[in-house]
């Protein structure tokens, strides 16, 4: 529950389905009450008036609506209310049309849900966009409690480009992003993962996400979960950068040397929402397979935790001799990476047991 | 054998950061050696089986020798599983050093009991 002095999120869903909107808006309170101010327009005209007379955060549209075409309306609105957030959603998702909407303005292209666990997972998600600001004015936060993860990663998925700026007392970094792909980082005198991999390892700090501005140069390649993952585990295993005393430029403070995306081949990537919704997969043969292995993973973790209070599990990993899968499993994402040396033949995806 | 695996293991596994650690052998037996009086031997008997149960249901993994790591909040889980089946699970506190325990499960592959 909101508390009654914090603001809610003023949201305007966009729809001619007029049951469809009785229908979201009650389900959205249902789900997330107190949150939330609902705007309903059944067209464009109505959304505009809304608009004028109303202070909205985030616009839910439709794009298959008579008179003006979703397509239309969101170039307008991108052209009248720069700042606004606008999500698209749709019961007819393709590649063609997700392009589309993204490369005129909008920062979520949604598929609509056919399941209430579909629901709480668009809900979640428009709950993030609508926590970020103005795009062009930038927004502070502290990484302990934003996450400079979750910020990454919320760019990546919307296929944004924006560049990241990170700051403590004692250092300043930069993690450039377009169309989704971390492309380059400095931090100090580092660049590139290494760089990436200190400022993920700060454990404090403010960061703004700025407008996208072409880097120096392109340092980084790779799959952006990979490189989350990665970088993940170096700041556990302390060969990220230590948090709080991380210096401008230290030599003594490079990261060990750890494969690097030009010698470690991504064999197979799976993002879902904890739900189970599989919103971003890549070479991934067998996606039943892995929706249940991230349920066995979660169930067995669960059971170590309870036996010997080992609190929130994070991920699993496995390393064989040349082959190696990351699991992670997060309270609103399940994430699976497997990769190999670059060296090694290319193995089947293999596929998990009956339960 | 089991008792050869029972000396490396004592002789071999107590490091900064490690709470207990404990070795599985195919038939399910299993011994740990625990270095924190908060641990008993049961539960440590239940981690070493949950964490058996899950290799064996968990389908993505390499063929063995291979090596595991459960991350949680306030504890790491180290696995490595030798070609005869024999596992050693370390479990260490987050801040424990990963070379180290990396050295110890690569001796561990790598013993030969006599």
């Amino acid at each position: 529950m909101t508390p009654p002095d914090q603001p809610k999120n003023r949201i305007l869903f966009v729809d001619d389905d007029r049951r469809f909107l009785d229908m979201i808006s009650e389900l959205l309170q249902a789900q997330q009450p107190g949150v939330w101010q609902v705007f309903l327009a059944g067209s464009s005209a109505q959304a505009l008036s809304i608009l004028r007379e109303n202070s909205i955060d985030l616009v839910v549209l439709d794009i298959q609506m008579p008179v003006v075409d979703g397509i239309q309306f969101l170039r307008l609105l991108e052209r009248k209310y720069p700042n606004l957030r606008k999500s698209v959603l749709t019961a007819h998702a393709d590649e063609a049309r997700r392009t589309e909407c993204l490369e005129h303005g909008a920062e979520l292209f949604l598929e609509k849900p056919a399941t209430s666990e579909g629901y709480e997972t668009l809900f979640a998600a428009l709950r993030e966009l609508a926590a970020l600001s103005a795009p062009d004015t930038g927004f502070r936060g502290v990484l302990a409690k934003a996450g400079l993860n979750d910020v990454i990663q919320l760019e990546c998925v919307g296929r944004r480009s924006s560049i990241l700026e990170v700051s403590t007392s004692a250092l300043r970094g930069r993690i450039y992003l377009e169309d989704g792909a971390i492309i380059h980082a400095m931090a100090g005198t580092l660049k590139g993962e290494a760089a990436l991999h200190r400022l993920l390892a700060l454990a404090g700090g403010d960061f703004s996400l700025r407008p996208f501005e072409p880097p120096p140069e392109r340092s980084i390649e790779g799959q952006w979960e990979f490189l989350l993952v990665e970088a993940a585990r170096k700041r556990d295993e302390g060969t990220g950068a230590p948090a709080e005393s991380a210096t401008a430029a230290g030599p003594q403070l490079e990261p060990a040397a750890a494969p690097t995306a030009n010698d470690v081949v991504v064999d197979e990537i799976i993002l879902c929402s904890s739900q189970g919704q599989v919103l971003h997969e890549w070479q991934c043969r067998n996606v039943d397979g892995r929706l249940k292995l991230f349920t066995q993973l979660a169930r067995a973790a669960g059971k170590i935790a309870q036996a010997v209070a080992a609190g929130r599990f994070d991920r699993w990993e496995v390393n064989g001799q040349s082959e190696r899968v990351i699991v992670q499993l997060q309270p609103d994402r399940q994430v699976l990476v497997r990769t190999r040396r670059s060296a090694a033949a290319p193995p089947p995806a293999p596929s998990p047991k009956p339960a | 054998m089991k008792d050869a695996f029972k000396r490396w293991l004592a002789d071999n596994t107590l490091l900064p950061g490690v709470l207990a650690c404990g070795v599985r052998f195919p038939d399910r037996e299993s011994f740990s050696q625990c270095y924190s009086d908060a641990l008993k031997s049961d539960q440590l008997r239940d981690v070493w089986q949950a964490v058996a149960d899950a290799s064996a249901q968990l389908g993505a993994k390499p063929a063995p020798p291979q090596r595991h790591r459960w991350v949680f909040e306030s504890a790491h889980i180290h696995v490595a599983v030798r070609s005869d089946g024999v596992s050693l699970g370390v479990l260490t506190r987050p801040d424990a050093s990963a070379a180290a325990v990396g050295a110890v499960l690569e001796s561990f592959l790598a013993f030969a009991p006599a």
